[in-house]
């Protein structure tokens, strides 16, 4: 079969199917769409989530350095405060990107820039849950601080402290094997699997399979 | 007053475009969902981006190729965010099964082929596929895609011995 004899085919599939469906295109009916169905939105609303949150945390931070601290309570809010900031700047390119794309330009090229704002999020997304896994130990010094007063290194002592975060970096490759290994047969809840996704860094593989189809695609 | 008046005749010279064109939209939806309700959401996707990137419309430029970009920008988009494509893998839903059994008997055989060739198709080679059954030439195309027409001629070169392979 060649291709030029489909035409008519599909012509004609396309014009009955046009008929029997009857969608109404109506400027009217935007607040009728569902919103989670919206690629575009998406790609706006979580970065804008993100920085709200990210700014909302920025301007606590900020009230909770002056006066004196010991060293221990700084340096865990500076780290904080970097990892903080990464968002911010993550969740404001990715804005500040998919606000200046213009979808009436060439197919290739929008969807070359969608899909390096995915691998963006994806990586950020992904090393952000990584990362956590050791944050809690410097969020826990800056919470007792803040809340109670008191100092956790003095309290518990260093080996404390260093054990908790020996315990967080031998639990990053061991959650990473365990999402990668059993995460797919883990849970049919699509916000779970989801996260295992991540996780374990297929999300973030999609991705950047996804730029390199796209790069591989623009060749001959 | 004037301010709202102007407005109302840019509504209105924009849905008169989309009238013209309407059928565009269709056939982009048809060519990347199967479901009626991803149709209908896609559809209606594609009509507010086309209204919120119509200030930025070039008069000066064809319309339908700005239309198409748009369209396929959105489809594409819609597809990969909703995963589409796996759901490719349900049976033939009422109506396009509909239309196919309501087809010219000498056409339903040449439907059902098309449209599971067309499933197998990743998001970019089925734009191609769809300007192409649509008449577009290469120049067109190209514009629409962001290639080069030489490379436009060897991607549908391929299409046209990958359906030759596959439905002989």
């Amino acid at each position: 079969m060649e291709l030029d004899e489909l035409k008519s085919a599909w012509q004609l599939m396309n014009s009955r199917l046009e008929a029997t469906e009857m969608v109404v295109l109506d400027l009217q009916r935007k607040s009728g769409l569902d919103k989670t169905r919206s690629a575009l939105a998406w790609f706006r609303a979580l970065p804008s989530f993100e920085l709200l949150a990210g700014l909302l945390m920025a301007t606590i931070y900020v009230k909770f350095i002056s006066g004196s601290y010991p060293v221990t309570y700084i340096v865990s809010w500076v780290v904080l405060f970097l990892f903080n900031w990464a968002g911010i700047i993550s969740a404001c390119w990715q804005l500040a990107t998919v606000s200046m794309i213009d979808f009436g330009g060439p197919v290739l090229q929008i969807q070359a820039t969608l899909a390096r704002v995915r691998a963006v999020r994806e990586f950020t997304t992904r090393w952000s849950m990584i990362v956590a896994l050791l944050l809690w130990v410097p969020i826990a010094i800056v919470f007792a601080q803040i809340a109670f007063r008191f100092d956790i290194v003095v309290k518990f002592g260093w080996p404390w402290v260093l054990s908790n975060l020996a315990l967080g970096i031998v639990a990053i490759p061991v959650i990473i094997f365990l999402a990668r290994r059993f995460g797919p047969g883990l849970s049919a809840n699509p916000g779970v699997r989801r996260i295992l996704d991540d996780v374990a860094g297929r999300s973030l593989i999609r991705a950047m399979k996804s730029v390199d189809e796209l790069a591989e695609f623009e060749k001959a | 007053m004037q301010k709202v008046s102007t407005e109302a005749s840019v509504r209105g010279e924009f849905q008169a475009l989309l009238d013209a064109n309407r059928n565009i939209v269709y056939k982009v939806a048809n060519a990347y969902c199967r479901l009626p309700e991803d149709r209908r959401d896609l559809a209606q996707e594609i009509c507010l981006q086309l209204w919120s990137a119509y200030p930025k419309y070039d008069k000066a430029r064809s319309y339908t190729t700005w239309m198409y970009r748009i369209s396929l920008n959105v489809a594409i988009s819609f597809a990969r965010h909703n995963g589409v494509r796996e759901r490719h893998s349900a049976p033939l839903d009422g109506p396009i099964e509909d239309t196919i059994a309501a087809a010219e008997d000498s056409n339903v055989d040449q439907v059902r082929s098309l449209m599971a060739f067309i499933e197998k198709m990743d998001e970019l080679n089925r734009a191609i596929m769809l300007l192409y059954l649509e008449d577009r030439t290469y120049q067109e195309i190209a514009e629409i895609m962001g290639l080069s027409e030489t490379n436009v001629a060897t991607k549908i070169s391929r299409l046209k011995q990958r359906i030759r392979d596959e439905l002989s």
